[in-house]
């Protein structure tokens, strides 16, 4: 291409205008955020407009209709799949070699064809991943407040509903995470963890000693050491999905060590934190409280 | 090459009704619609509802999507008819049509009339969706956010250099495309 200087110089003003007459859209505008506006208006899955239509028909007629409907939709359309749990953990083994194991009352949402350029899941709750290697397809877990984004590693991501904490520790490789809005990016490294707080809007880095204790719950075991009691009460609380209350600020940061490997019930547990921490507990409907 | 995945994504919502495949096409183009709608509106509010409905307005059609021609160009007339509906809408057409609609007689003779045409806008934008996902992030923090090279190496993760080389990259293929639509113009 010609340099003509003249020609470079019309160019450059040329683009110099461009780039003030419009602008990408940030934080509440992006593209993750206007998503659900529109999802909202997108049917739960495509056999909807057809159901409208035949149900304004005789009742038996648009019944056997929806039904044929359906049938013939399953067969053709594959609809999101919802894997979740209760009090039990569980093994999924994703089409693309990836196995998560899912902890205690939570959900993975995932697309079964799963693809497209990048391999999404959506997370509630707590799950270990080994992502199985694809450096052409990133590997993302959207929770509600924070995208872990990764292309072949092993790490475990607790996001639970009612935490207003989302805390990914990495075991193995490396991953990157960002805010919803994209306005804050980190990265992290084998052994290290990283707490994001929707309330302070900011996600606060630690090195930890034994990333595999966060793991401990894939067996069915809790490893607490040097755990601020608050902390235990949480995994507790998710774990036997129970509200668990600490009335005193001193016991909440009360740190206690602690390993239960045996398939502990929840009493049990709290039986043995009890004599430790020296508190009291009484349960009151679905919730314990924690007295000193 | 990008056109043949965003074809494959087309056949796919067309023919099997896959919201997966309409949301990745949505990820792929939110940024690219919401900047074209936010250059007629100038107003973040406006340019969300506008893209959105183009997109819904999509999906209600999607069965004939595939019948579409040219994508990026009808993508551009929607939005551009849906801005300017949303502006006639509010009453302000008239305060902000004179920078919207360009006078087709104009002669073409300094840069700032250059800016009143939409369709050289319209070629700055594809190009601009052409480039790789980060170079065109990396472009458009440094020029048109006016973030320092030091920023933006901070929150990619890459040196001053790097980032250097991406706005380049990006300058140069933008002044290309740009350079080619004046020239065939006249």
């Amino acid at each position: 291409m010609n340099r003509d200087p003249q020609i470079e110089k019309e160019l450059n003003d040329v683009l110099e205008c461009l780039n003030t007459c419009t602008h990408s859209p940030k934080g509440q505008f992006s593209s993750e955020e206007s998503f659900a506006k529109l999802q909202k208006h997108l049917p739960k899955n495509s056999s909807r407009l057809l159901f409208i239509k035949y149900m304004s028909a005789a009742a038996a007629v648009a019944l056997i209709c929806l039904f044929s409907w359906n049938y013939h939709n399953t067969t053709k359309v594959l609809a999101d799949i919802t894997i979740l749990t209760n009090a039990e953990n569980k093994m999924i083994k994703l089409p693309d070699g990836t196995t998560i194991t899912l902890n205690h009352y939570s959900s993975l949402t995932y697309s079964p064809s799963f693809d497209g350029e990048k391999r999404r899941v959506h997370l509630k709750g707590e799950a270990y991943f080994e992502v199985a290697k694809d450096a052409k397809r990133p590997f993302i877990v959207e929770t509600r407040n924070v995208d872990v984004r990764v292309l072949g590693t092993h790490f475990n991501v607790e996001a639970y509903a009612n935490s207003p904490e989302t805390k990914t520790t990495l075991l193995e490789g490396s991953v990157a995470l960002c805010n919803k809005d994209k306005s804050q990016r980190l990265v992290l490294k084998p052994n290290e963890c990283a707490i994001f707080n929707k309330d302070k809007g900011q996600f606060e880095q630690q090195a930890i000693s034994q990333a595999e204790n966060d793991i401990a719950w894939c067996k069915g075991n809790f490893i607490f050491e040097n755990t601020p009691l608050q902390e235990i009460a949480r995994e507790l609380s998710n774990s036997f999905n129970v509200k668990i209350e600490i009335q005193s600020e001193k016991l909440r940061n009360y740190k206690i060590t602690a390993r239960f490997e045996h398939g502990e019930k929840l009493d049990e547990i709290l039986d043995l934190l009890k004599v430790v921490g020296n508190f009291t507990y009484t349960h009151k409907h679905n919730t314990i409280i924690i007295k000193s | 090459m990008e056109d043949s995945k965003v074809l494959k994504l087309i056949n796919k919502i067309a023919k099997q009704n896959s919201q997966s495949a309409f949301r990745e096409l949505y990820d792929l183009y939110y940024d690219h619609f919401f900047r074209i709608a936010y250059y007629y509106l100038k107003q973040d509010e406006w340019s969300q509802e506008v893209v959105l409905d183009v997109f819904l307005n999509l999906w209600e059609q999607r069965n004939k999507l595939n019948e579409i021609s040219s994508w990026d160009n009808y993508c551009f007339i929607l939005l551009k008819n849906a801005s300017l509906n949303l502006l006639a809408k509010e009453q302000k057409r008239e305060h902000l049509s004179i920078d919207c609609v360009p006078e087709k007689e104009s002669k073409h003779s300094s840069p700032e009339e250059h800016l009143l045409d939409e369709e050289l806008f319209s070629v700055y934008e594809q190009a601009l969706h052409q480039l790789p996902p980060k170079c065109k992030e990396i472009y458009l923090a440094i020029r048109e956010e006016k973030q320092s090279y030091a920023q933006v190496a901070e929150q990619y993760n890459i040196s001053n250099k790097t980032v250097d080389a991406q706005v380049q990259k990006a300058t140069i293929k933008l002044k290309e495309k740009i350079k080619h639509y004046l020239l065939n113009k006249e």
